[in-house]
């Protein structure tokens, strides 16, 4: 009888190690925003002698943050990072609806996590990091009100400031890589189907990304390693769970929402320091995006760019992203 | 603000639906009036494997059938009804507290060979790790003592074991479960959650 008590008295305990032995040993710090229904985690994690702060806004909408942690531990040896879960997004729970999956909303979150961390960390120097939709959201708080003089600077990979001229930018790389892959399929469906303004609304998600990823738009995830999804559901604080029940909630976003999207008038309003990071082979947000939102910028930007990446330059040049981070963090 | 939930529409147990409470009491009415549990469980209950916690729980056996193998040796089919209490920790995320009464069938075969399968009727609270704040009516953050998550979660498991009373002096049994449930609401939507159970089950009088 002890023996077969011992086996379960052992798992515990092992797991209890594990779990244990995976702190940080300068900054490890968990916290939570309750805000509008939602419970949105804040894991803070890695070096906080610099009193810098990186706040990760993660991509998607719906994807998650502190599951990718492992690309930024380069970061984390000389800067904090903020992993931060948005509402109805990765292991965020809470009973907030669709009807939340707004920008002003996101925004009004933003503007609560930047505090919660000022409030936590006094005299901290915080620098957004969006990547992606993440970029969305921090342009939408970047422009409105003075809120842009919370963050010491933004660093901004792969994504936009508006939805028209986003899809305009994906409708022109599809038709440049459709013909030089002799794609004719794809070739027609983007040239019968225009992105017009006036029309976008009925843009085919499906069909739009099923062929812009044909073409290789991001032939590269972190989720083609196993071991990334076994950490990843196994060994992390997240939860791939709670991110399936919360993906499935964004209907009324891509129906609706994103097409609501537009900055492209308030970028002339930035006056903080932005890192423009850009991967040149993707096409989920083409290069072209990166020099239309370098012409509406009016301060001082650092345009940084990665040759061999795709989508998530943190993934597939994880050396000379954290390089480039870091410098922006020391300069400014 | 409303849940899409078929089920429940709650941020507080205050708020189930009273078809779900009839559904709890009426597992509790089907013990014999002053029935005392007949076994106690002791499992490790990993959430995901690896998030780590102990179930504990009381099983009555409501109904039973023996027959006899044609080795002569004796099989069991039980109707099982089980309350548990299961603790355990997603590590830097949540601590999970789970009330579940159970009502399950259980084969024992001649050999002591144990197939079960059950389903459960839980009541979920989440306790997150870590400070959560709110914005308080003037918009200053305020802390949030024992935040977490109410949640309805219903489930089923399926398992095996051995009986070893049935081989041996012990009278111990060791059963491994696999177990789903589904956590409402989250999100407005539910959330899937997966679990392994691994423990003894001990007789209170044997």
């Amino acid at each position: 009888m002890i023996r077969l008590l011992l086996l379960p008295a052992c798992l515990l305990l092992a797991c209890v190690q594990l779990s244990c032995t995976r702190l940080d040993p300068v900054i490890s710090e968990t916290l939570r925003l309750r805000h509008q229904g939602a419970d949105m985690p804040i894991w803070v994690r890695g070096n906080f002698e610099s009193r810098k702060l990186l706040l990760f806004l993660h991509g998607g909408p719906g994807e998650c943050s502190i599951c990718l942690r492992e690309y930024f531990a380069g970061i984390e040896a000389e800067m904090a990072v903020a992993y931060w879960d948005q509402r109805i997004s990765g292991s965020a729970s809470g009973t907030a609806g669709p009807e939340t999956i707004r920008y002003t909303q996101y925004a009004e979150d933003l503007e609560l996590v930047i505090r919660l961390l000022q409030r936590q960390y006094p005299g901290v120097q915080i620098y957004l990091f969006g990547h992606s939709f993440g970029v969305e959201l921090a342009w939408q708080f970047l422009t409105t009100g003075q809120q842009q003089d919370l963050v010491r600077g933004a660093i901004l990979l792969n994504g936009t400031y508006a939805t028209y001229d986003w899809l305009k930018a994906v409708e022109a790389w599809m038709l440049r890589e459709a013909d030089r892959q002799g794609d004719t399929e794809a070739l027609n469906y983007v040239r019968s189907h225009p992105v017009r303004r006036e029309t976008m609304r009925q843009t085919d998600w499906g069909a739009w990304y099923s062929r812009m990823f044909r073409l290789g738009a991001n032939p590269v995830w972190p989720t083609d390693d196993p071991g990334f999804r076994f950490r990843r559901w196994f060994r992390s604080p997240g939860s791939p769970t709670s991110q399936w029940a919360n993906t499935s909630r964004y209907d009324r976003y891509y129906a609706e929402e994103i097409f609501t999207f537009d900055r492209s008038e308030q970028l002339g309003q930035i006056r903080i320091p932005i890192g423009l990071f850009w991967g040149l082979r993707d096409g989920i947000m083409p290069a072209a995006l990166a020099q239309e939102t370098l012409r509406r910028l009016p301060g001082p930007v650092d345009y940084v760019e990665f040759p061999d990446s795709w989508h998530s330059a943190f993934h597939t040049e994880t050396e000379a992203f954290t390089r480039a981070v870091l410098a922006f963090a020391e300069r400014y | 603000m409303k849940s899409n939930s078929p089920l429940v529409s709650l941020q507080h147990p205050a708020a189930l639906r009273p078809g779900l409470l009839l559904v709890f009491a009426g597992l509790f009415a089907l013990l014999p009036p002053g029935a005392a549990a007949q076994t106690m469980r002791l499992s490790y209950f990993g959430e995901t494997l690896t998030r780590y916690g102990l179930r504990t729980g009381l099983e009555h056996t409501l109904a039973a059938a023996e027959s006899r193998s044609p080795a002569g040796r004796l099989r069991t089919h039980a109707c099982i009804f089980a309350t548990t209490l299961t603790l355990f920790r997603h590590p830097h995320n949540h601590l999970g507290l789970i009330l579940a009464p159970e009502i399950g069938w259980r084969y024992t075969g001649g050999r002591g060979l144990i197939l079960q399968a059950a389903l459960t009727q839980g009541l979920f609270r989440s306790f997150y790790e870590g400070k959560t704040y709110e914005p308080g009516p003037g918009g200053a953050l305020r802390r949030v003592p024992l935040a977490g998550q109410w949640g309805y979660l219903p489930g089923c498991s399926a398992g095996f074991g051995q009986d070893l009373s049935r081989t041996g002096p012990s009278p111990l049994k060791w059963t491994v479960h696999a177990h789903y449930m589904a956590q409402m609401p989250y999100s407005t939507t539910f959330q899937h959650r997966f679990a392994i159970e691994f423990g003894i089950i001990h007789p209170l009088n044997p």
